[in-house]
């Protein structure tokens, strides 16, 4: 518990040190990269509460990160657009107003994870990450043949969503905007890991029928943290969208599913820090790497097969092993 | 004479070709310890887990404090009064003792949707659930977590989430396996405590241990209930003797 908190404010520091060097060496690629690690991060953080808390392997995130991302598009187009949502049975306008399209797209990915759980916690193991991925699928499928808002090519919308009096097209505010929220959802995380639906979410992965033999339903506390990982993971979702002003299927796709595991399991499953130190990791090997070869993802494959090797906790589970290490030494 | 706490009436449940319960009609009544005693593979645990909902039966009846539960998910039954010990402990491994008793004591307590208060600060809950480990006899290891108990001390949780259920009926599936002489004196003193506050149904293979306790006793062999009776009742048995008794280890 400790370890992972200082795991997890070293790898926050870690992209709040990145940003600043953006910031101060007057660099918006690299703080449009440190903006992108917070976003990455924060799906991944919600895929964690699922996938490292709840045990829960879901390969169908991608479906909230999605219509997080067409939720933010979808309004915004319409505002600028001038074109209502819907004419009947009541008047919706679109939007540009930041907070309103980040409750909007909660809300969204909240309400599509319900059927997708319920179908899905019928089953186990395999059937499981079929059937989210099966969803995700659908989603991606229907983004691709629907051409209101761009099918394939996706949807474009010019200029970021309104917070306030802040520029949210200063690459500076925005890497702080994404920052801040990232730091928010991660305390709501430890704050709900240690609360009486931490402690049952905890057995509902580890022992189920002891769950339901002290009377409380698994596959309700599993519903629930699904719904909850689906919703951050939602946000993370709109904000993306913004960072790049574009929205398309690719959101949505399995790809991104992968991406998104790649995240948690690269930095550690179930630690808090896990997911922010795994997309930091990421899109730094992407940058480096990439540089050098196409095929970084292949190299990427074999670095996540030796971590998965090494034992389970990713780049947490290897800082906690040297933590006690250390400790051992000096006691 | 005041009704039973938990009724059943030929309850029977097969595995393929094998009767495991084979009509078996038990009554437990407030305040007593009921000992169920048979040779392995009688079906004992078969008949623990059709009751606590872990199972269906094929057919029959089960009461819990006068209403038909037989077809109530685990989850209500253990909301209505009824709890269980398994035969083989069923733990969360990085979770400790005290975890566990905190958890199975939130079912009185509002449950366990609640999302924001830490579960620490809870100084309430933490004191009554030291108090059913100090009963137990394991509150010096109530802060470590179960992969780190001994097979002993997972049997002693076992009783303490049990208990922590505040349960109408016990349902304790032979919880003295593997708890070593001291261990088995302890719940022994304790079952005698809790006698009357709750119905118990007790399986052990022990005769000792089943003759001092049991108010009544049951002996169950090939899925069937052979008699039902009294400590010197059930010695003088014809059947259970040549059934059962003769040939116990
Ligand atoms: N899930 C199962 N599938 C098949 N057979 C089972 C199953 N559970 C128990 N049995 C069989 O049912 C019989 C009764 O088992 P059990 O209730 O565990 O007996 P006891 O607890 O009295 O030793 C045994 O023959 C056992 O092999
Ligand atoms: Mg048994």
């Amino acid at each position: 518990m400790r370890s992972d908190m200082i795991f997890t404010l070293a790898a926050m520091a870690a992209l709040l040190a990145a940003g600043l060097y953006g910031y101060l060496g007057d660099e918006p690629f690299f703080l449009t990269l440190a903006a992108k690690a917070a976003i990455f991060a924060l799906a991944g953080a919600g895929l964690n509460i699922a996938l490292g808390y709840g045990g829960l392997v879901s390969l169908g995130h991608a479906a909230f990160f999605g219509i997080g991302g067409y939720a933010a598009g979808i309004l915004a187009s319409h505002a600028r657009n001038y074109e209502p949502l819907m004419s009947w049975p009541v008047e919706l306008a679109g939007t540009t107003s930041a907070p309103l399209i980040w409750i909007v797209a909660m809300l969204a990915a909240g309400l599509f994870s319900l059927p997708m759980g319920l179908l899905s916690l019928r089953t186990g193991g395999v059937y499981f990450i079929m059937i989210t991925l099966a969803f995700a699928q659908m989603l991606y499928y229907f983004a691709v043949s629907w051409p209101a808002y761009g099918g394939e090519d996706g949807l474009s919308f010019y200029v970021r969503n309104e917070l306030g009096g802040l520029s949210t097209m200063d690459p500076w505010s925005w890497f702080l905007i994404c920052y801040a929220i990232l730091a928010v959802a991660l305390v709501f995380i430890a704050v709900l890991t240690r609360s009486r639906f931490g402690l049952a979410l905890t057995m509902a992965r580890e022992n189920p029928l002891r769950l339901g033999n002290i009377g409380v339903a698994p596959r309700r506390v599993l519903l629930t943290a699904f719904v909850i990982s689906a919703i951050v993971t939602g946000l993370a979702g709109a904000l993306y969208a913004d960072l790049n002003r574009f929205v398309s299927p690719s959101m949505l796709s399995w790809h991104m599913s992968g991406e998104i595991m790649v995240f948690v399991i690269l930095g550690g499953v179930g630690r808090l820090g896990g997911p922010v130190a795994g997309a930091c990791v990421f899109i730094l090997l992407e940058q480096v790497l990439g540089g050098f070869t196409e095929y970084w993802q292949f190299l990427l494959g074999v670095a996540l097969i030796v971590i998965v090797l090494m034992g389970s906790g990713g780049l947490a589970g290897l800082f906690e092993r040297t933590g006690v290490r250390k400790a051992a030494a000096h006691g | 004479m005041v009704e039973p706490l938990l009724t059943t009436r030929g309850l029977s449940r097969g595995f393929g070709a094998l009767k495991a319960c084979d009509g078996v009609d038990i009554d437990i009544r407030a305040g007593e310890i009921h000992a169920l005693i048979g040779p392995n593979g009688a079906g004992k645990s078969t008949f623990v887990k059709l009751v606590s909902g872990e199972i269906a039966p094929d057919s029959g009846s089960i009461h819990l404090l006068g209403k038909p539960v037989g077809t109530l998910p685990m989850t209500a039954r253990a909301g209505m009064g009824m709890a269980r010990s398994f035969q083989v402990s069923a733990l969360a491994p990085s979770m400790t003792g005290l975890e566990h008793v905190v958890l199975a004591l939130l079912q009185h307590r509002g449950g366990v949707f609640h999302f924001f208060r830490p579960i620490a600060r809870d100084t309430g809950l933490k004191a009554r659930a030291e108090e059913i480990l100090a009963r137990v006899g394991m509150l010096d290891r109530a802060t470590i977590p179960v992969a780190g108990l001994s097979h002993g001390e997972r049997r002693q949780l076992e009783i303490a989430i049990a208990l922590a259920l505040e349960p109408r009926v016990l349902l304790l599936d032979e919880p003295m396996a593997g708890m070593g002489a001291e261990g088995s004196a302890r719940l022994a003193a304790l079952l005698n405590e809790l006698r009357g506050d709750m119905g118990i149904l007790l399986i052990e293979h022990d005769m000792e241990t089943v003759f001092a306790l049991a108010d009544r006793i049951s002996v169950m062999v090939g899925g069937q209930i052979v008699a039902t009776g009294n400590a010197g009742e059930i010695r003088s048995n014809a059947t259970v003797q040549s059934a059962y008794l003769g040939d116990a280890p």
